[in-house]
């Protein structure tokens, strides 16, 4: 069980007012949605299904499983490496470029709560999101199956209030895909922290041809 | 083109002993006086090359050969190249490659090119189609030292649409991953089945999907490549630090390889400092 203390801080470490400017990316959704692919709320729910079960947890929740690890043991060599794992899984420049953006964007505010191990990352080049938000956990004593469902939560939130905006959909709506999306949580989290190391890596073609022509959209509101 | 008898597969491989075949090939390129050699090449099984010639001067093409026609469950396919220091080379294929409809057991390829210090090589296959209810589990590792060149393409095309096959059964599991000074530089794993053909966060219902790299690139290259492309649906392009990768989805594997061809010969000059230069088999 979590402590409340622990509960807290995770509640902190994945409210949107976190001040990482996680709502300025929308992860290849904007170009999917500007180029009809995503045009309501059913396709919405397949699109971040798609992106759940074939990225997420094939890719960014196991490896932010092994940097807790890595940040448990005090073993920097292996947070280094699976950061960079992580960042060469990244299919484009924006999804990399959100990746070290966020992820330094973290180390800024966790150096200005006191965490100072997060100094270092401040301007590394494969400080990614999962590195600093692992961190974090670790040191607030967030137990890593409830960091992994706030993982989980927090990316899922920030693209459906993305989907909210582009769309558009009504607030309603948005609620309820998080409704339907987040039962599937649970599963999701187990698999991925069963998955073995040779097993991780999960690309999502339409995402990445998305997220690449996101590059060269016309009129954009996001960074990704 | 796709068109084909039904069972094409089946009638060159219906004598097939079990179990499926295991065919090695290496080959090595090095510079020779004036042109690349091919200096070393061993094969082990159904895979071997035609006679190497010279198009374009110094510049090694050399074709590709699966006697077969096609794999099968079972199967394995290994494919290693190296391109020496200063080595130039172009490998093709005369024929789309063929992964013919399993009955459980996995089909293998695995093809792992290295490309030393001032060296180029391009690997350029036709097509692979992978026939409804196939099973394939493919890998691509390119190994790039510092200052080496590098351009290669992967066209998938899942069923045959021009036998009106969909692709309701089966699955490609892709691997790519670029090292580069022996440090993972990119890595992307593919799962293609039922479900990932039909979505839209798949290939949306195309059953040719491509990816293209090169490397080095800059934005000089990116923006011709932008352009190329313009605002024509189901292309995109980024650049990583110095690798560039197109992708293309397209409901004709022949219009998405037209596409690519034409990305190459954009890219060839400043990537390779060479005018395109087309295997005429493409021409075919």
């Amino acid at each position: 069980m979590i402590n409340d203390l622990a509960l807290l801080r995770l509640l902190q470490l994945i409210s949107p007012g976190l001040p990482i400017g996680m709502y300025s990316y929308s992860q290849g959704l904007e170009r999917a949605i500007d180029d009809g692919l995503v045009t309501n709320a059913d396709e919405v729910h397949e699109w971040l299904e798609g992106l759940l079960v074939h990225g997420m947890t094939q890719l960014d929740l196991p490896v932010m499983a092994r940097l807790f690890d890595a940040w448990t043991l005090a073993d920097n060599a292996a947070v280094v490496r699976w950061s960079k794992t992580l960042n060469a899984c990244r299919e484009t420049s924006e999804l990399r470029a959100e990746d070290r953006q966020t992820g330094q964007a973290l180390a800024r505010l966790l150096v200005a709560l006191e965490l100072d191990e997060a100094q270092v990352w401040l301007r590394k080049p494969e400080a990614t999101l999962a590195t600093l938000f692992s961190l974090a956990a670790v040191r607030w004593a967030i137990p890593k199956r409830e960091a992994a469902i706030g993982y989980l939560w927090s990316w899922l939130e920030n693209q459906v209030l993305c989907a909210v905006k582009l769309v558009p959909l009504g607030q309603v709506a948005g609620q309820r895909l998080l409704i339907a999306l987040a039962s599937s949580l649970p599963e999701q989290v187990n698999r991925a922290l069963l998955l073995a190391d040779d097993d991780i890596g999960g690309s999502v073609f339409g995402l990445a041809l998305a997220s690449s022509r996101h590059e060269t959209q016309y009129s954009r509101l996001f960074r990704s | 083109m796709l068109v084909e008898s039904m069972d094409a597969g089946f009638v060159n491989r219906q004598n097939t002993p079990v179990p499926g075949w295991e065919a090695t090939l290496e080959l090595g390129f090095e510079l020779g006086n004036d042109k690349t050699v091919l200096a070393h090449r061993r094969h082990h099984g159904p895979l071997t090359v035609q006679r190497p010639f010279y198009p374009e001067g110094g510049v090694c093409h050399l074709y590709l050969l699966h006697p077969p026609g096609g794999v099968v469950a079972g199967d394995s396919l290994t494919i290693t190249i190296t391109a020496a220091a200063n080595s130039a080379a172009l490998v093709t294929t005369p024929a789309a490659g063929k992964f013919y409809r399993s009955t459980g057991e996995l089909a293998r390829q695995s093809v792992t090119l290295s490309v030393a210090a001032g060296a180029a090589l391009e690997w350029l296959p036709q097509e692979t189609i992978i026939y409804e209810g196939a099973r394939v589990a493919s890998e691509l590792r390119v190994n790039l030292e510092t200052d080496a060149r590098f351009i290669g393409w992967e066209v998938l095309v899942l069923g045959r649409p021009a036998a009106n096959e969909g692709f309701t059964v089966g699955e490609a599991c892709m691997s790519w991953q670029i090292f580069r000074a022996d440090e993972l530089f990119y890595r992307e794993r593919l799962k293609l089945d039922a479900q990932a053909f039909a979505a839209r966060w798949g290939l949306n219902g195309h059953s040719a999907c491509g990816t293209m790299f090169a490397c080095p690139a800059s934005i000089v290259q990116l923006e011709a490549v932008q352009q190329l492309i313009g605002e024509t649906a189901g292309r995109g392009v980024t650049l990583i630090d110095d690798l560039l990768i197109c992708r293309a989805l397209d409901i004709r594997a022949d219009r998405l390889r037209g596409f690519f061809q034409q990305v190459w010969a954009a890219l060839r000059p400043d990537v390779l400092q060479r005018k395109a230069c087309e295997p005429r088999i493409w021409a075919t």
